[in-house]
């Protein structure tokens, strides 16, 4: 009797494995709602089938059916936009030049703390939240902020053009007179 | 037989868990966990017919509706909120442990510090606020000498680089905004 359930989780282990493989990288690393909903039916079938519950024909078709679907459903997300619109849903603005988009957020039962709580995930804190041009709550559910211009990382190719504007300012210091400012990395 | 269920069940779980909105998917409480491995524990009944489709979809339905009431009332009172959610828990403050805290959530400072360095922080100074959230990931909010360096501060006597945060004076060309970056009129 054991050496049965052994033998078939092996056979389970493995056509999951294949169909997993078959239905692409997008199941692993991102978690949509069609994603998400593979995962739990592949997940809760399995079981049925190891302690013999059903037969093996009908594990198989049902797994593989639910692959079929999904890839269905992810090959007609990618072909037709309003298809995917209806089943990953848009991404929700939440900020919008530094404040919150309310009314978005209402329709989406999203309160001020969880919006708080969802640009504390980004490194802000209420009183910085000013500094966002624009927020949006993913298909996902994470948060990702966009910074005003000015307020972007700055990138190793901005260096020379600060350093030309440095040099610029101390010189037009020290011709009015006031010495030349010291580096400002120094 | 089974494949039909099957898809027609994945079709109601997919209604269901996009109309539950993005709060299903990303931010796990410890609630939504569980609202989603109770549905994905039923679909295989369904799959395989152990259970008729309708009695399937009721459960599914039911669920789903007290989910989405319990979704309108967190987001409605503040105070039911904190009953069904729980609050967000400060673990750090201005570079120290708050051990209250850590010790209401069982939190070890070995614990705390793996936390951070999974953020990339290496220093428990740098840290003005970490917060443990209610879906139990740790935000971190730096303080401000930690922070990452910013255009703003490498050129500050820039002309390109002036405006100071408010929406009317990003030029048209920074309009990577909101509408724009949803496909919306530019």
């Amino acid at each position: 009797m054991l050496h049965r359930v052994g033998l078939r989780a092996l056979v389970a282990y493995a056509l999951l494995l294949a169909l997993l493989r078959l239905s692409g990288k997008r199941l692993v690393s991102e978690c949509t709602p069609a994603d998400l909903m593979m995962s739990l039916f592949l997940g809760d079938m399995i079981d049925d089938y190891l302690w013999a519950d059903v037969p093996p024909m009908q594990f198989f078709v049902a797994a593989t059916t639910v692959v079929l679907t999904h890839l269905l459903v992810t090959f007609g997300r990618g072909v037709w936009p309003r298809f995917e619109r209806l089943v990953e849903g848009a991404p929700i603005v939440a900020m919008r030049g530094g404040r919150p988009a309310l009314e978005q957020l209402r329709g989406e039962r999203i309160s001020r703390f969880d919006l708080a709580a969802a640009l504390r995930s980004c490194g802000l804190t209420r009183h910085r939240w000013s500094e966002v041009r624009a927020a949006y709550i993913e298909n996902d559910g994470s948060t990702s902020s966009l910074p005003w211009p000015n307020d972007e990382p700055a990138r190793r190719s901005d260096a020379p053009r600060a350093a030309r504007l440095r040099a610029r300012e101390a010189r037009r210091d020290s011709s009015a007179g006031q010495g030349p400012i010291p580096p400002v990395a120094g | 037989m089974t494949a039909l269920r099957t898809i027609a069940v994945y079709a109601l779980m997919l209604v269901v868990i996009r109309v539950s909105g993005k709060r299903a998917i990303g931010n796990f409480t410890a609630f939504d966990l569980l609202v989603a491995l109770m549905l994905g524990e039923v679909v295989d009944e369904i799959a395989y017919g152990d259970v008729s489709f309708a009695q399937g979809a009721t459960v599914i339905l039911v669920v789903a509706a007290l989910q989405y009431g319990n979704a309108w009332l967190s987001f409605a009172h503040r105070g039911a909120a904190r009953i069904l959610e729980g609050s967000p828990r400060i673990i750090i403050r201005d570079g120290a442990m708050e051990k209250q805290g850590m010790r209401k959530e069982r939190m070890s400072p070995s614990d705390v510090m793996a936390e951070l360095r999974g953020l990339g922080v290496s220093d428990l100074r740098e840290v003005k606020l970490a917060v443990l959230e209610v879906d139990g990931r740790v935000s971190v909010i730096k303080h401000e000498w930690a922070e990452s360096l910013r255009k703003r501060d490498l050129a500050s006597t820039d002309p390109d680089n002036a405006t100071d945060g408010s929406a009317a004076e990003v030029p048209e060309s920074h309009r990577t905004d909101a509408e724009w970056a949803l496909g919306g009129r530019a």
